[in-house]
């Protein structure tokens, strides 16, 4: 009998585990009146802690959702969130929406619902300003740091010359610490923010980049496709009033499509 | 009737009223693990979280590369620490009052900030600063864990050479002994036995901390067990691969905190 208690306890804790596990359900918003979005932050341009913007945070992303969700009329609620497996959080109920200059890819697309795609992007290949001009067919026998999770890994991962070695990172933003630090020779991630870290940080330059044609989407759970729609008719008619172009203007120079 | 049932509860004795509780806890707790059983939804909880393929896909590489990693962050991070944590402890217990500073500043600073902290500024602050790369691709993690493990054993070590008798220093003295071989040969090999339980623990804490080298970046042959689960939780959207390096976790860790309660028992009973 003396041991009783200890199993128990041991089941009592087991549930607390399974119920914050098991949450989730079939909501189309996880809170009433907010459009709640998961993103991984900083990832300049298109996400930054911004104390002066109402969520918190703003960067291209977040002002393209907080207009999408002024559309439809809820406030916008920024959850921070690692990137890696970001995809599956709306399906654990974490948050509405994955607006974290994500991707869409067909791995990720059998577990999220994507939006229609919102930005063109590309690849792009950073070194140390010393090293301008290498190319990723330099770099056999050298370090080039990643994401974990991201396409940038999976591109790298595929073009990589002969004998070069991937190092991936939990979080982007001990990837340029890294490269300063030189515990990798080069950073493969998109183009945009490579290139936003170049334009303000004179040791850093973008040597390559690579058209891969990846367009960015909205991630939503496979089951909410109201939500889904609702984010598209937004999204077309931000696009329509010129709000988009403003947007894309304000954080990339040109006025995009 | 409320009042009745204080009255009754009155006339209940001591003991009585210490098996009134327990049995109430054991209703309790019985309630509570048949309505989680009931609540689970136990169908998904095998297809998201332990799903027979996947489980099996894992082997042997996550025992082959990651177990191995994770080992190899341990040991490493284990001696390190050891050599700092005794030379630590030796420095906070000399005569020396500027060793003594050192040694307490060190254990104060290294132990008030996090491991996470540390490995990010050891792994990627020493490089900027100094120019230097820590060799080698355990390198820099490792040296993260020692440097910080190193202070948490000091505070063991020197607890385990001060439970050894004084009478041990001056008896050694007396027979003309120097301090330092009184402390080699005679007071360090019987604290090192008090301390094997601490010691153990503090190994088993390493072994779990060594979760957090991946934040420095790691490569697809450098990758422990918690970075290989959360990898795998990515390329097959299911928290199977994080459960089994769950599991392994345990595997390691279960037989060395059962030889610790031994140690302890082995000790208690010495006594």
């Amino acid at each position: 009998m003396k041991r009783m208690p200890v199993l128990l306890l041991l089941v009592l804790a087991l549930a607390l585990v399974a119920t914050a596990c098991s949450s989730g359900g079939d909501a189309t918003l996880v809170a009433e009146g907010k459009l709640t979005i998961c993103s991984e932050s900083p990832y300049e341009p298109f996400e930054f802690e911004d104390p002066s913007a109402p969520s918190g945070y703003s960067g291209f992303d977040i002002e393209l959702m907080d207009a999408i969700a002024g559309e439809l009329e809820l406030e916008l609620v920024v959850a921070n969130t690692p990137f890696d497996g970001i995809w599956l959080q709306p399906a654990a109920g974490a948050c509405d929406v994955v607006a974290s200059a994500m991707t869409i890819t067909e791995e990720r697309a059998a577990n999220a619902l994507f939006s229609d795609p919102y930005y063109n992007a590309a690849q792009s290949l950073m070194v140390l300003a010393a090293n301008d001009g290498a190319t990723l067919a330099d770099l056999g026998g050298m370090k080039i740091g990643v994401q974990v999770g991201t396409t940038g890994e999976a591109y790298a991962d595929e073009n990589k010359p002969e004998g070069a070695e991937l190092v991936s990172f939990d979080e982007g933003a001990a990837l340029f610490l890294a490269l300063e630090a030189g515990t990798v020779d080069a950073i493969l991630q998109d183009l945009p923010v490579n290139f936003a870290r170049a334009e303000q940080d004179a040791n850093f330059v973008v040597a390559e980049t690579y058209n891969t044609e990846e367009q960015y989407g909205f991630g939503l759970a496979l089951d909410n496709e109201g939500l889904a729609s609702d984010i598209n008719d937004a999204l077309k008619s931000l696009k329509d009033a010129g709000t988009y172009g403003d947007l894309h203007e304000k954080y990339f120079g040109v006025r995009g499509e | 009737m409320v009042l009745s049932m204080f009255d009754w509860w009155r006339s209940l004795s001591k003991r009585r009223k210490v098996r009134f509780w327990r049995g109430a806890s054991y209703v309790l707790f019985a309630v509570l693990a048949v309505g989680f059983v009931v609540a689970v939804d136990w169908g998904r909880v095998g297809d998201t979280m332990f799903r027979a393929d996947l489980v099996a896909d894992q082997f042997p590489d996550i025992l082959l590369i990651a177990a191995k990693n994770t080992i190899i962050y341990t040991i490493l991070g284990f001696i390190g620490g050891l050599l700092i944590g005794l030379m630590l402890a030796l420095m906070r217990l000399s005569q020396s009052k500027p060793f003594r500073w050192v040694s307490a500043i060190y254990i104060d600073v290294v132990r008030g900030i996090p491991l996470l902290v540390w490995i990010l500024l050891i792994g990627l602050g020493i490089p900027i600063a100094l120019g230097i790369r820590v060799p080698t691709t355990y390198g820099p993690g490792a040296l993260a864990l020692s440097i910080v493990v190193g202070a948490y054993m000091a505070e063991t070590i020197r607890a385990g050479i001060e439970a050894v008798d004084r009478g041990q220093m001056e008896a050694a003295r007396s027979l003309g002994m120097s301090y330092s071989k009184a402390m080699i040969w005679i007071i360090l090999p019987q604290a090192f036995r008090l301390m094997i339980p601490p010691l153990t623990n503090e190994f088993i804490l390493l072994l779990k901390d060594t979760s957090l080298v991946s934040a420095i970046g790691v490569t697809v042959t450098s990758k422990e067990l918690t970075r290989w689960g959360r990898d795998g939780v990515i390329h097959s959207a299911n928290a199977t691969p994080l459960v089994v390096a769950g599991l392994v976790y345990l595997l390691l860790t279960i037989p060395m905190t059962r030889a610790v309660a031994q140690l302890e028992k082995k000790a208690a009973q010495s006594k």
